[in-house]
């Protein structure tokens, strides 16, 4: 819920892009860059007049209506991916373009998300969650492709979803090799819930362990599909989801909800795999079969 | 003659201290309508060695140590702090001490921001053995370019006396500058205040000197027009990730990645317990908390503690410190917590485990030195009883030996809120 109240990182952009204007920010600050630093670059009228500041009431006014608006759509994608999930939206092609448009709406946030900056890496939001808004591009694609060969269909989606997992363990190793705050924390926080104590040079050493675990985990799936490699990301990816409740305690809850897909799309990916192999297996076989005929 | 705009500024270089209004001698009404461009005209033009961005920084025990500051465009061969306890003005020559900056560089700036603004250079001049209670008067020289005559008060060794807390001045530069006025007028009114408690997010972006720089000259407005100098104790928010925090405070990191925690003597019985909400808090950050509190509680009548992301929050979630510095505080009984990072203004009721508690810790602050303003969750179960609500604002800490008074004065003057809190069995 506290996600919920404080909305998504695009509409706290256009809240603050609704402030800075609202306060005359731009002008403001090219005013005083030229008066102060003698800014050359700084390009501003003789004539300027620095425009009243709306009053306040009128402003959070204004910043209201656009956070309506971001719970709003919130709240439509929350509804829509769920019903996106019944038998019979999978059948119909033209919803593909409704996982299209989430998949653009989750894109969003991440960008925004690092445009507004203020978080540790979160720079490297659309590569950290790109399980959440690839998901939606391969279940676009699967509907899209519907009609097409079954093998070709399972080829492009685990393509789309091992991508999507490369690159959300490849982020998130490269944050951890570099001694993310909140990774320490979560390390801390786990090791306590057994009751074992670890030093501060420790979670150092284990999370550059993690990181270069992590990075490895993101190119081998890109070279090679083995099963045991997926069930141990899926494995991994659901301990790190949980670790934020153990924690962080209830306020935990709703991150690692956030990050089911870290354990879910390498689990789809693990039965995948053995789709492809029986496939692959029924292909060959066939094949043989006609050979031998001739 | 009308100068073209782009040599503008030379002529308000010239103008340094010319202002007909001084910031304090400002009404209520005058404060909230403020000008902004005369405004700019009352703060010092980074040109040549010409003093500029002049601050006293506080951290450690401010009773008998402080770090004068300043900068200039140019980096200059001589920086020196003439001081003394004896207001002499403007000649130099008739101060008491004469002490070089030993700490002189350039500040950090970005190859995005390099290739159209020029970085500037700061000079760090730490002083020790003062004399608590005291004004210093100082003027500061750089290479015989000298600032107009200054002063800072010391914190007493104990007694009662005030402080100003507030956080979150990243935008809104006009609000901003508005609101160093109002703390300017408070300071001017009451001179029992000794500084001001930043709780972080001074500019939006930590590594962009463009934005640092304009918040040190915006600083400036914080100055009495007798040349009283409002000291700041810094704290690092969210949005102050980079180098420039600690070169513009003359910090020492806590470690290689930045991280930053400190413990603010203010007098010997108030003690404030500064932490990092970017850095982990557990290890480290956790070992040295509980190592201050534990060792300042007994001899504190009051102890605070101060951080950017709240632990208790009226807009975002809460911070993922929370699981580890609540019990502390509740362990080592921390009489109130300074928080920021919400844009709104809040109090909360007193808090022990998890409930309301007449013997808990009341959590107080959110950011309004400008920023726009958000809004609380009301509803939340600690903030009814206690206060919440939204607009620019500042808090005045109160310290005697019966009472910590923490009032919420508003941009326009009015108090907002108030409450009192007992010192516990000490």
């Amino acid at each position: 819920m506290n996600y919920f109240h404080e909305g998504t990182a695009i509409g706290k952009y256009f809240s603050y892009q609704q402030e800075l204007k609202r306060v005359n920010e731009e002008r403001v600050i090219a005013y005083s860059d030229m008066v102060l630093y003698g800014d050359e670059k700084v390009e501003v009228s003789e004539e300027v007049v620095l425009e009243e500041v709306a009053s306040a009431e009128d402003g959070y006014a204004v910043t209201e209506r656009i956070q309506a608006w971001d719970k709003r759509t919130t709240l439509v994608a929350v509804i829509v991916a769920w019903l996106l999930v019944a038998p019979w939206c999978q059948r119909q092609k033209w919803l593909s373009l409704a996982y299209v448009l989430m998949a653009f709406y989750l894109v969003m946030v991440a960008l925004f998300k690092g445009i507004n900056g203020g978080a540790k890496y979160s720079e490297l939001a659309i590569p950290a969650q790109a399980t959440r808004w690839m998901a939606c591009v391969a279940l676009a694609v699967w509907i899209l492709m519907r009609s097409g060969s079954k093998e070709k269909r399972l080829v492009s989606i685990t393509w789309i979803l091992v991508i999507a997992a490369s690159l959300t363990f490849a982020t998130h190793g490269y944050e951890a090799f570099m001694g993310h705050p909140a990774f320490r924390d979560l390390l801390y926080g786990a090791f306590e819930s057994i009751s074992v104590e670890i030093s501060e040079n420790t979670v150092f050493v284990l999370l550059k362990l993690i990181g270069i675990m992590d990075i490895s985990l993101a190119l081998i799936i890109l070279f090679t599909r083995k099963k045991g490699v997926f069930l141990w990301m899926a494995i991994w990816g659901g301990l790190a989801a949980l670790s934020r409740p153990i924690a962080f305690g209830d306020v935990g809850f709703e991150d690692a909800l956030l990050r089911v897909a870290n354990f879910g799309i390498p689990i789809l990916l693990f039965f995948l795999t053995d789709l492809m192999n029986d496939f692959k297996t029924t292909t060959v076989t066939t094949y043989d079969e006609t050979t031998a005929k001739i | 003659m009308k100068l073209p705009q782009k040599y503008k500024w030379i002529g308000a270089a010239f103008a340094l201290g010319a202002s007909e209004l001084p910031a304090t001698d400002r009404s209520d009404e005058q404060i909230v309508n403020a000008d902004f461009k005369e405004l700019v005209e009352e703060m010092t033009p980074l040109a040549g060695t010409n003093p500029a961005h002049w601050r006293v920084v506080w951290s450690g025990d401010t009773s008998t140590s402080a770090t004068i500051s300043w900068s200039t465009a140019e980096n200059g061969k001589k920086h020196v702090v003439h001081y003394g306890t004896k207001n002499v003005g403007s000649d130099t020559e008739k101060y008491e001490f004469h002490a070089e900056a030993p700490k002189n560089g350039p500040y950090s700036i970005t190859e995005k921001e390099a290739k159209d603004t020029k970085t500037a250079f700061f000079h760090h001049c730490p002083l020790t053995g003062l004399t608590p209670g005291t004004n210093y008067y100082f003027v500061l020289e750089s290479d015989g370019k000298f600032s107009k005559p200054l002063y800072f008060k010391t914190a007493p060794k104990s007694g009662d006396f005030k402080l100003l807390t507030g956080g979150d001045s990243r935008s809104g530069i006009a609000s901003r500058c508005l609101m160093n006025l109002r703390m300017a007028k408070e300071f001017s009114e009451k001179p029992e205040i000794l500084a001001l408690v930043h709780g972080g997010d001074y500019i939006v972006s930590g590594r962009s000197w463009r934005q640092w720089r304009s918040w040190l000259s915006n600083h400036e407005l914080t100055t009495l027009s007798d040349g009283r100098v409002l000291p700041v104790i810094p704290t690092r928010g969210n949005h102050d990730g980079g180098p420039l925090f600690f070169e513009i405070f003359n910090l020492e990191k806590n470690r290689a990645d930045l991280s930053f925690w400190h413990s603010i003597q203010v007098t010997d019985e108030v003690n404030i317990v500064t932490l990092d909400t970017n850095y982990s808090a557990k290890g480290a950050q956790e070992e040295w908390l509980e190592k201050q509190l534990s060792k300042l509680r007994p001899k504190s009548r009051w102890l605070l503690t101060n951080y950017h992301r709240p632990l208790y929050p009226a807009v975002k979630s809460p911070a993922g410190q929370t699981s580890v510095f609540v019990p502390l505080f509740e362990k080592y009984n921390v009489d109130l917590s300074l928080e920021s990072d919400g844009h709104c203004i809040k109090r909360t009721v007193p808090i022990r485990d998890g409930k309301e508690d007449p013997t808990g810790i009341v959590y107080v602050g959110e950011g309004g030195l400008g920023v726009g303003q958000r809004t609380p969750k009301t509803d939340l179960w600690y903030l009814k009883g206690g206060y919440a609500g939204r607009g620019h604002h500042v808090m005045q800490l109160s310290f005697s030996k019966d009472a910590l008074e923490v009032e919420t004065i508003m941009l326009e003057g009015n108090t907002i809120d108030k409450v009192t809190l007992k010192p516990r069995s000490h």
